[in-house]
């Protein structure tokens, strides 16, 4: 009964959203985050039908369904990436560097996996293969919210809230699909409504936060340094450096 | 088990992240009120206080009151120490302030270079970590045992200021007036 009550809920909230969004345009906006929305919504439908009705076919469906929905969820985060840093070249480079790193070790663990024959345990276990996912976006989605603290970037309410939402969806379940993968079976009862309850959280937190348009504040100065950024980065770099440098001199002696 | 503690573990630093941005406030808000750009005005003063250090961490004043009045000496290590990590709570402040004035100019330069940005923000943060040690330093010890490691908060201090008159020496006039008029404002408004 607990089960139906958060599904019921999570759809309603989610054809909520999907109603604000078309209705304010926001859809322009956020076209991935409109059609992950529209996704989940269908895919929810149809699981509560097959859950209702046919449910020794639901555990195949849950595992297909899950993996479309992560692979748009990695659309949505391109967006959010794209919406955050748009009017940032400086930082967007250094995003660049960052996430092509970040995939790039992916990529070696990935076939280093491959020769040692663990990618076929990986892949035999939806749960890690799902938790791989989710633990690869959480990571991307961490090293952006670092820049955007690090380089103090003004974010709209819309974005705000869509990272919030997104950001603490992506947590829970890395840590839920973590411990559903190791500790097995026993933890199913608890992954099931932690997954629908984080979900369920992170529609409230979309909702409120996209029902009025709020664009990312532009940034109001214009400070032209373009020929003098090395000059600058030297300095402060030097400035620091060197008191770091003392200090460790300073701890070692 | 390594791996599933690693992955717990980037799932809590993401929701912590999440919410201690969250907490923050201007993460979601717009340039309107900027103290960033004003406290790096006020950033000069405050770093060349070093007469000022000098005398907060001397043993001078500690022998006289030994000598003379021993009964105040706890008294006056107490306000000591009040009185030293309100220091470098002011040098962390200052040496924020610029670099948060140096991301600002370079988030949104095309020339930007992200070693030398990698390098900045790794000595930057060791530096915040040392500002945190000598606090921990005091409040364990007092301001006269934690002096071996002030020299060098010191030094900081001092290039942080050459750092911050070489910006405000190529800044744009226009500009550097807007933000004083800001000031101003602000002041009038208050």
């Amino acid at each position: 009964m607990a089960t139906y009550i958060l599904w019921g809920a999570e759809l309603i909230l989610c054809a909520s959203l999907v109603v604000v969004l078309a209705g304010k345009n926001l859809f322009r906006k956020f076209p991935f985050f409109f059609l992950y929305l529209i996704l989940v919504l269908a895919i929810g439908l149809i699981r509560m039908y097959v859950y209702a009705f046919k449910l020794d076919q639901y555990f195949a469906l849950y595992w297909y369904t899950q993996f479309l929905s992560v692979a748009v969820g990695h659309a949505v985060l391109w967006e959010i990436y794209q919406q955050s840093l748009r009017d940032y070249p400086g930082t967007l480079k250094i995003a660049r560097v960052l996430v092509s790193t970040l995939f790039a070790g992916a990529l070696i663990l990935a076939l280093v996996n491959a020769f040692t024959g663990e990618a076929s345990a990986l892949i035999r276990s939806s749960v890690a293969f799902e938790r791989n996912l989710r633990a690869l976006q959480g990571a991307l989605l961490t090293l952006l919210l670092a820049l955007i603290g690090h380089y103090a970037i003004p974010l709209g309410r819309n974005l705000w809230g869509l990272i919030l939402g997104y950001g603490f969806y992506i947590g829970v379940s890395v840590v839920t699909l973590t411990l559903r993968s190791y500790l097995g079976v026993s933890f199913d009862v608890w992954w099931h409504y932690l997954q629908l309850s984080s979900y369920l959280i992170a529609l409230s937190i979309w909702l409120p936060a996209l029902w009025v348009y709020a664009p990312n504040p532009k940034p109001d100065v214009a400070i032209r340094l373009e020929e003098d950024y090395e000059i600058l980065a030297e300095r402060t770099y030097r400035a620091i450096g060197k008191a770091r440098n003392s200090l460790l001199r300073l701890l070692e002696s | 088990m390594i791996l599933a503690l690693i992955l717990i573990a980037t799932g809590l630093g993401l929701v912590g992240l999440l919410i201690f941005l969250s907490s923050r406030e201007g993460v979601h808000c717009s340039y309107q009120a900027d103290p960033t750009l004003v406290s790096l005005l006020d950033a000069g003063g405050t770093l060349n206080s070093q007469r000022l250090a000098e005398r907060i961490f001397s043993k001078a004043d500690l022998e006289f009151i030994l000598r003379e009045a021993p009964s105040i000496q706890q008294e006056l290590l107490r306000e000591r120490r009040g009185i030293a990590l309100y220091w470098i709570g002011q040098s962390r402040n200052s040496a924020r302030a610029i670099m948060r004035f140096h991301t600002r100019i370079s988030r949104i330069q095309t020339t930007l270079r992200p070693g030398l940005e990698f390098k900045l923000a790794a000595n930057y943060y060791a530096f915040l970590a040392a500002c945190l040690l000598a606090e921990f330093s005091i409040w364990l010890w007092g301001p006269s045992v934690s002096r071996k490691i002030i020299p060098t908060l010191m030094a900081t201090g001092d290039r942080m200021r050459l750092v911050s008159e070489a910006l405000f020496g190529r800044f744009d006039p226009v500009f550097q007036e807007k933000i004083r008029n800001r000031q101003a404002g602000q002041f009038h408004a208050k």
